[in-house]
């Protein structure tokens, strides 16, 4: 049955013009197992959604908000991704993930808290 | 995004370095400019036919990755082709620049720019001899000379005097498979790290300083500045 978390990683990886293979290889499983993951068969360990925010550069609670307002934000900074070599995924995932770091220390250094 | 003649590619490149505060002709150190535009930027090893990645977000702060497995005149180039995806672009669609993407007229007028832009036709021009003008023949000591000035690989160097029409078909197949180059630039007296890859590591941006700052205001543990650093320097949690 399709659940949130299976609508967003679909709706993620294809917006960022992902195979299930890579992604499957990325996060070092099989890919019938996330398949299984995407059409909500099966539920999605919180370790691997960690690590697919990474790759995705969004927050882990996007794969459990209902309100799309912030994947759209994070689908108009999606790369689109042709040429991918499955080498460099994790050094996407790291960048990302930097990304994401600088901006919540800019949030931090302003408000001084992450929830003002 | 229509495809650029190189005219226009000039005149944007021009426009670019009249906003960047940099003269018409003078060779630019892309790190001091990267440094000064605050465009945080991490260099980290890819595969070899991978180039580069920019970022701009919503809020128009702006991030690149610059693969230090190229050799230091490509990483160059790929950081003045992210430039106009950051820049010029008026909505960059984030993705990765490499050699196996085929490409689009975003992709070839990204190219044209950098070019334009480290390598100005009149900064061009003052390094050519009269009988290098005339006969459409650049001597290949020239050529390595203006690659040390503009910081740029052997090949955009030889692309960009095609483009200028300053070379015949026949030179320019001779120029561009020269396996020599790395060679004859030494023997020349010339450093040789344009031909290398290197930088891993290198971080360019107020990052760190960010980090630093959070742990100085006692906003954040050690713990996590620990773990801020390593994502940036090691790509570790």
């Amino acid at each position: 049955m399709k659940t949130i978390v299976s609508k967003k990683l679909k709706q993620l990886r294809e917006a960022n013009g992902y195979t299930q293979d890579l992604i499957a290889s990325y996060l070092g499983i099989n890919r019938s197992t996330y398949s299984n993951y995407e059409s909500g068969d099966r539920e999605t360990p919180i370790q691997l959604l960690e690590k697919l925010s990474d790759l995705y550069g969004c927050d882990l609670i996007l794969f459990y908000d209902e309100q799309n307002h912030t994947l759209e934000s994070i689908l108009s900074t999606a790369f689109r991704i042709d040429a991918i070599q499955e080498s460099d995924l994790n050094e996407i995932a790291n960048f990302k993930k930097a990304i994401k770091n600088y901006l919540k220390m800019n949030i931090l250094l302003k408000n001084g808290s992450l929830h003002n | 995004m229509d495809r650029y003649t190189i005219e226009i590619s000039e005149n944007i490149a021009s426009k670019y370095r009249i906003e960047w505060n940099l003269s018409l002709n003078e060779a630019i150190s892309l790190h001091s400019l990267i440094l000064k535009l605050n465009i945080i930027t991490m260099f980290r090893p890819l595969s070899e036919t991978s180039y580069g990645i920019s970022i701009k977000t919503l809020s128009g702060l702006k991030f690149m990755l610059i693969n230090s497995s190229n050799t230091i005149g490509r990483q160059n180039f790929t950081i003045a082709h992210e430039l106009f995806h950051l820049y010029v672009e008026k909505n960059p669609i984030p993705h990765i620049c490499s050699l196996n993407k085929g490409k689009n007229n975003s992709e070839k007028n990204a190219d044209l720019f950098a070019s334009s832009f480290l390598m100005p036709k009149t900064a061009i021009y003052s390094f050519l001899s009269d009988e290098e003008i005339n006969k459409k023949t650049v001597f290949t000591s020239t050529t390595l000379k203006m690659e040390q000035y503009f910081n740029v690989s052997h090949s955009a160097l030889i692309i960009r005097l095609k483009q200028l029409k300053l070379l015949s078909e026949s030179q320019f197949n001779d120029l561009m498979f020269n396996t020599q180059v790395k060679e004859v630039s030494k023997s020349l007296g010339y450093k040789t790290t344009l031909y290398e890859n290197g930088n891993e590591g290198l971080i360019i941006g107020d990052y760190i300083e960010k980090a630093n700052q959070l742990l100085e205001q006692d906003l954040i543990s050690e713990g996590h500045h620990l773990s801020l650093i390593n994502t940036i320097f090691y790509g570790e949690n």
